[in-house]
């Protein structure tokens, strides 16, 4: 029965290791988001440099998570938050308008790799 | 280029340890259960070496978790018929004295065809001659013949049989294997005796070589390499 308790003992390692790798996910990616959305705020308020580094800061936490994320997560989803991160930060230091959707999308791009990881109905079926 | 044989390497080490953990049986005939997470871990292990953009993560963990599964039903198999009869289901008899169980036959969806061709492969022509033939679970077919109808032993005979007991490998492809010869309580001064009888220095000339209990030697000469 020794190799049974071992076998179970991992499984149950694995499933707290899971769960606890999906809470690192959400943590991370919320905080990205919550950052965005004062970037915007910022540029909504008429500061678009202040914007402009409110995003650069987030995307080097982005990037320099990058080594965890591509051990994780699917290096697509990845790829695509990056070309997000870059995309609005060429869209704030350029002097055209941003629309707010753009700031939207990064936040529902970094949604949706949490929704992709979280255990439920919908992503388990 | 790199990380393809990374990968590839690293999950192929990650099967051979899980299939190794699992047992030899993963090697021959498969339960039900062992069928299903031998599919499985080829299948699975296969996505990340042919995609680089999905973590090995995603290959290397199913296989884990799928031998932890492995490990423990067969666990249970073990300690209670009851899970086992409910994981691999129990043995059926398709011919009982030589009466082929169509009820059976039907339920195990075996056709006549099946059910001919592996009697054939046991080289059994004539159904009457069968006591019983048992479908396993893990889906062989075996046969017991009438009493009548089996082989003759030397037991039944009443002939005295000599057994040389089982040989043991002296010299394999050149390369002696020294616990095999302390365990046949001989010496390296017997070896070399035995191989000069056969005009024969050097172990490099010895393909193969096995000694029974009996004391005798099977020996062949190592072909020379053109």
């Amino acid at each position: 029965m020794k190799r049974e308790f071992v076998a179970i003992a991992i499984l149950l390692a694995l499933l707290a290791l899971s769960l606890m790798n999906v809470r690192h996910i959400e943590n991370k990616t919320m905080t990205l988001a919550e950052e965005i959305e004062e970037a915007g705020e910022l540029y909504r308020s008429g500061d678009p440099e202040g914007s402009a580094a409110r995003v650069q800061s987030s995307m080097e936490s982005w990037l320099g998570w990058e080594s965890y994320s591509h051990i994780m997560l699917r290096h697509s989803e990845i790829d695509l938050v990056t070309d997000a991160y870059f995309g609005l930060l060429s869209e704030i230091e350029s002097e055209d308008t941003v629309p707010e959707a753009s700031f939207g999308a990064l936040i529902e791009k970094l949604n949706d790799i949490v929704n992709k990881e979280r255990v439920g109905l919908g992503s388990l079926l | 280029m790199g990380i393809v044989f990374f990968r590839t390497l690293i999950i192929y080490v990650s099967l051979v340890f899980a299939m190794r953990l699992m047992g030899k049986r993963q090697l021959g005939e498969l339960e039900l259960s062992e069928l299903v997470i031998t599919v499985l871990i080829s299948d699975i292990a296969a996505h990340p070496l042919q995609d680089i953009g999905i973590p090995l993560m995603n290959g290397v963990l199913p296989i884990i978790i799928l031998l932890c599964c492995e490990l423990i039903i067969s666990g249970i198999i073990v300690k209670s018929n009851r899970a086992k009869e409910f994981l691999c289901g129990k043995p059926c008899f398709l011919i009982v004295n030589g009466v082929i169980d169509q009820k059976q036959m039907k339920k195990n969806r075996v056709s006549l065809d099946e059910l001919a061709e592996e009697l054939r492969g046991q080289s059994v022509l004539d159904i009457s001659l069968i006591k019983y033939a048992i479908l396993e679970t893990d889906g062989r077919l075996n046969i017991v013949l009438f009493p009548s109808e089996r082989p003759v032993t030397a037991g039944q005979m009443c002939v005295i049989t000599s057994d040389g007991g089982y040989p043991a490998i002296i010299v394999n492809n050149g390369k002696l294997v020294p616990q095999n010869l302390l365990l046949c309580g001989k010496d390296e001064n017997w070896l070399r005796n035995e191989l000069s009888a056969r005009n024969v220095s050097d172990l490099k000339d010895v393909y193969f070589m096995s000694v029974n209990d009996a004391g005798q030697v099977y020996f062949a000469k190592a072909e020379d390499e053109k």
